[in-house]
Parts: C-alpha cells; sequence; structure tokens
C-alpha cells in the first residue's frame, strides 16, 4: 500500500465520523475517539460493519481492540494493513 | 471481628480477613484488601480537616483504582461519596455537585479545568491539578502503614451516598442511600449470586450507576477481587475477560452487543472461568438471549430487575430463561414486590405498578420532598397502628404476575426515556438543544429500540433566519453540553409545534407524528 491509500482511508473514515457522529464538525485525525468519548462503543459497532463493506476486510475479534481505533490515524493505519 | 454494618466496616473486615487477597486490579496494578484499607485510611487522614461528618464529596473521575479509593476514604472519613459519571460534561457535572452541595470534588486526568463550580471549595486531584477558584490537594499516593488512623465512625443510618438518576420529568435527582442501604444491597445481591472471595468479577459499568456500584460493594462484602475494565470494544471486552479468568461480568444490554461481536471467538475457545453473568438496566433483546445462552453454556445467566430508588428488586433465576426476556422474575431476597393499581393488590396477570418493598428503599430524594412523598410513600399493605413509619417505593413501572408468582414488565406510561441503561427526561434533552441558541422550542422522546432500550429523537422549531446548516450546529452543540447517551438519534426541524387546546406542546402527537422512521437523518 501506497502512502496515497493510507490517506485515502484517512479521508474516508473522517467523513464518516463527522457526517455520523458529530454533526459535520472536521475531526483531527490525532483526536483521541474514544478517550475523548467522541465515538461511543456502540458507535464502533456500526463503523466497523461500514469498514468491512467499504474496503472489502474483516475485522477479526482479536482486531477490534482501542489500539486499532484510537484516533482516525490509527483507524487508516490498520485498515490499510488490513488491505494489504 | 469487625462488625459488617457499614461500607467501611466491610472493608476494614475484609483487609483483617485476608490483608493479601487481591482486592482491585487496574491494569498492570493489583492492590491487596491490606493495601486498600490502608490506602483509604491515608486518604481519610488527609480529608479530615476538609469535610465534616455527613458532607457529600464529589467523586468526578474515570473508574480506577483511585475512584475506588477515594470512594472509600469518603466513607471511613463519615461523609458521603457522589459519583459524578465522567462522560457528563460541565452543566450537568454543576447540576450535581451543586444540589449535593460538595465543597470538596475528586477528579483525575486535569477534568474540570477552567470550569466554574460555585458550591467547590477544594480540588483533590489525581493527576494534574485543574485550574478554577478552588483550592487544589493532591491526592495521597503513598501508601504509608504508619498514617494515624483518623476515622470518623458512621453507623449503618448514616447517609452512604447519592447517585444521580433522572424521572419522566425534570433535572436529574439524588437518590440518597444510608449505609445500611449499600451493604444490605450486597449482601441479597452476594447471596443469590453465591458470591465467594474466590471470585473475580470484571466491571464494565460506571459506579455512579447503582448497578455498577454494586459490584463493588458485593466484591468487598466477600473479599473477591474487582477488575476494572476499562475499554469495552469486543477485542478488549473478550480479552479483559479472558486474561483475569473473570468468574463473574454485570452488563447493561450494549454489552451483551459487544460481546456477541466475538461470537465467534467465543465458539472456538469458550470462557470457562465465567461463572456467571447479570443484565440490568433495561430488557435484553430476546436474540441476545438466545446467542448468549448458546454461547455461554457453562455461565448461569441472571436476568435483574432494579430501580435506583430501591438499588435493585428483582431477578429472574437462570433455570428460568425459557419464560423469555420479557419476565423480571421474582423478588430479591428480603424483599416483597407488591403489584399495584388503584390503591389495591392487583389480581393474577392484571396490569398494575411494581411497588418494592423491602430494606434497600433508599432514604428519598435528597433534598426533594415532594418527589419523595410521590414516590416513597406509606406501605399501604400495613397495619394502620404502624402509623405509616414503612416506606416503599412507587416505580412507575408497569408490571403483571403470573399465578405462579412470576413478574413480567409491561412498560411504563410516562415520558421517561431510558437510553444504553442511563434514565433521562425530556426536558434534559430539551434543554441542552434550546441552549444551542438556534431552536426556539423542542420535543424529545424516547422510540423503542432493541438495543439501547429507547432511541432519543427530537423534534425542534429554529429560531428565525436559521444558518443553513443550523442541524449540524445543533448536534455539535449537543454532542458538546451532553454525555453521549443524551445525542438524539434523529434531530427534525419542523414548522410549528402540535399543541393541545390549552396551548401546551402536544407531546403524543408529535412522537405519532415522527416517532416512526428513526434510522434516517
Amino acid at each position: 500500500m501506497t502512502t496515497a491509500a493510507v490517506d485515502d482511508v484517512k479521508l474516508v473514515v473522517a467523513d464518516w465520523i463527522s457526517g455520523k457522529v458529530v454533526g459535520g464538525r472536521p475531526i483531527d485525525e490525532h483526536h483521541p475517539l474514544l478517550e475523548s468519548g467522541t465515538l461511543t462503543s456502540m458507535d464502533t459497532l456500526e463503523l466497523v460493519l461500514f469498514l468491512e463493506e467499504r474496503f472489502a476486510i474483516t475485522v477479526m475479534d482479536d482486531d477490534f481492540v482501542q489500539e486499532n481505533f484510537a484516533s482516525i490515524a490509527d483507524i487508516a493505519r490498520f485498515v490499510t494493513a488490513k488491505t494489504a | 471481628m469487625v462488625p459488617g454494618f457499614t461500607l467501611g466496616e466491610l472493608l476494614t473486615s475484609a483487609a483483617e480477613r485476608a490483608p493479601d487477597a487481591p482486592a482491585i486490579v487496574d491494569g498492570e496494578r493489583t492492590l491487596t484488601y491490606g493495601e486498600l484499607a490502608l490506602w483509604a485510611d491515608a486518604v481519610a487522614g488527609s480529608l479530615h480537616d476538609l469535610v465534616a461528618k455527613g458532607d457529600r464529596v464529589a467523586i468526578f473521575m474515570e473508574k480506577s483504582i483511585e475512584s475506588i479509593v477515594a470512594m472509600l476514604a469518603v466513607t471511613q472519613v463519615g461523609a458521603a461519596f457522589v459519583n459524578v459519571n465522567p462522560a457528563l460534561k460541565h452543566a450537568q457535572v454543576e447540576h450535581i455537585v451543586q444540589d449535593a452541595s460538595a465543597r470538596v470534588m475528586f477528579v483525575d486526568g486535569e477534568r474540570g479545568d477552567g470550569w466554574e463550580l460555585p458550591t467547590v471549595e477544594t480540588v483533590v486531584h489525581h493527576g494534574p491539578a485543574p485550574g478554577g477558584s478552588w483550592a487544589t490537594q493532591e491526592m495521597v499516593t503513598v501508601l504509608a502503614p504508619d498514617v494515624p488512623a483518623r476515622r470518623r465512625r458512621s453507623i449503618e443510618t448514616d447517609l452512604g451516598t447519592i447517585l444521580y438518576t433522572s424521572g419522566s420529568t425534570g433535572m436529574p435527582k439524588g437518590v440518597a442511600f444510608s449505609q445500611h442501604n449499600l451493604v444490605v444491597g450486597a449482601r441479597i445481591v452476594a447471596s443469590y449470586l453465591r458470591n465467594t472471595s474466590e471470585d473475580r468479577i470484571l466491571s464494565v459499568l460506571p459506579f455512579s450507576f447503582d448497578y455498577g456500584l454494586n459490584q463493588l460493594t458485593t466484591s468487598i462484602l466477600v473479599g473477591a477481587t474487582l477488575i476494572v475494565q476499562h475499554s469495552r470494544l469486543p477485542g478488549d471486552l473478550l480479552h479483559g475477560l479472558r486474561r483475569s479468568r473473570a468468574t463473574g461480568l454485570a452488563g447493561v444490554p450494549p454489552v451483551w452487543s459487544l460481546l456477541l461481536r466475538s461470537a465467534s471467538s467465543l465458539e472456538a475457545e469458550p470462557l470457562t472461568d465465567l461463572r456467571y453473568i447479570t443484565n440490568s438496566g433495561g430488557r435484553i433483546p430476546q436474540a441476545s438471549l438466545d446467542a448468549l445462552r448458546r454461547l455461554l453454556p457453562a455461565t448461569s445467566i441472571f436476568l435483574m430487575y432494579g430501580l435506583t430508588e430501591a438499588f435493585r428488586s428483582t431477578y429472574l433465576p437462570p433455570d428460568q430463561l425459557d419464560r423469555g426476556s420479557d419476565c423480571i422474575g421474582i423478588p430479591i431476597p428480603d424483599t416483597e414486590i407488591l403489584v399495584i393499581k388503584d390503591g389495591r393488590e392487583c389480581g393474577a396477570n392484571e396490569v398494575g405498578e411494581l411497588v418494592h418493598r423491602g430494606p434497600t428503599v433508599a432514604m428519598g430524594y435528597w433534598g426533594q420532598e415532594e418527589a419523595t412523598r410521590k414516590a416513597y410513600r406509606p406501605n399501604p399493605m400495613a397495619s394502620p397502628e404502624l402509623l405509616g413509619v414503612e416506606r416503599v417505593v412507587h416505580s412507575g413501572d408497569l408490571v403483571r404476575r403470573e399465578p405462579d408468582g412470576y413478574l413480567y414488565f409491561v412498560g411504563r406510561d410516562d415520558a421517561m426515556i431510558k437510553s444504553r441503561g442511563y434514565r433521562m427526561s425530556p426536558e434534559e434533552v430539551e434543554g441542552v438543544l434550546v441552549g444551542s441558541g438556534l431552536v426556539r422550542e423542542a420535543c424529545a422522546f424516547g422510540v423503542p429500540d432493541e438495543e439501547l432500550g429507547h432511541r432519543v429523537v427530537a423534534v425542534v422549531t429554529l429560531v428565525d433566519e436559521p444558518p443553513a446548516e443550523a442541524l449540524d450546529l445543533i448536534r455539535r452543540h449537543v454532542i458538546d453540553e451532553a454525555p453521549p447517551y443524551m445525542v438524539p438519534s434523529r434531530i427534525i426541524a419542523i414548522e410549528e409545534l402540535p399543541r393541545t387546546a390549552s396551548g401546551k406542546i402536544d407531546r403524543p402527537a408529535v412522537r405519532t407524528a415522527y416517532g416512526g422512521d428513526v434510522h434516517a437523518g
């Protein structure tokens, strides 16, 4: 995967979170989504369904952990690694 | 032997019985009962000159070893702890702290930095000191075995804690619990879950919630180990259960959705240590219950029902699960449940209000005489010669009892919203919406949702000449000013809200017109 792909994933994830969760507000890619309560654990269930469909990946049970979902950058890193 | 009438005595007793037994596990840290009792005493010593007997001390912290030490220290100094959900924002915290007139507040992670909380004179902080118009004091972190005990004696009729919860109207009210309520609540639950010192209880719920607090009190009662679980993401939750070899887990319906995401792992490698799970805070979807029964064949599943006003009320024994998830079971030990309609007890299968009688009936709503009189009433079945001294709790929940004694939940006929286990009144949500400055009037209500209990929906009218992205701006405001469970899944703007003949907002009409398609928007 190239850097460009990571950036594409970031945009898609940022767009989903911005639209679904925070009322269209832009979010910094390093903003702590879980720690700040921006993304609830129930939101992550929806987000994972979206990511699985959008990027044709399978999020394994062991993958579904805080370090992979802590920020937009972390999610993009995780998704990119999955598609590689 | 230390008597076990107060939470403080339960702690002292556990520490004397087994000082080296693990009490709390939080990440990589383990604290023994001996260490926990000493640390609580040390912090109590540091509070001695700040708080008087019966004072309320707010604890606005993440669930952690420190927040547990804070609660126990407040208890040992003869004061009452007021746990504030760390997900709350300034407006909700201010309401609670002010209502309880807490002069001392514990915080962590710079929580409350730059806020104004008029009653608070001293902030005890773990981590950086939050800026504000208060004195700050760092939370004592050293375990000092030679700290002179400066406990204040409590008795079981003293105020132990205040837990804030909402009703069908107005702002959250504080439910006042005596030390007796706390201890007897622990004894009752531990008796039917058969908790022992061998148990390792995974704690995923906040301590600001009666049911979440109950895991801590039962654990201390029996000298079990409480494992603090921070992340609820499915992989972390499963990892937490496996790593701690947890024997008990208490959850609200969303917790089961998260656990069941790991169905294939649960199937491949069953949780053999998990002796029981308990659900409360809302009806578990029948499909989730069926899946849990299949995936956790060695685990007893207890469906519980409780209202904060009486701590815990009923439970369904695991061998009765075939009755389905609408069944709330039988009264907890030492408790009687009456089903009342028009002041008399209902016959079999007749729908009436659940009325709770027993030692977990709380002291009432803190400072709210009218609301207390309404919910806490004299026992209608008691002899008049007893002069109406005993009070029972009217729950507002409609139930029916089958001829064999099992109770079934029917519903509520008021406007209370219950989402993800949290209770809120429509006004709380509406107040935050109007606070955005873009909403003229708002009408919020709950729409039934299998997983969440209710989804919050809000219908609003906008101020004159609203900006184009008004709905987005309103949503952002709510996210900034309210906890996640209060954020509407849908905000709908209309021209005028329907009114009743007397000019009030016609809530049933709004609900009928806009309560349908909740997934869009």
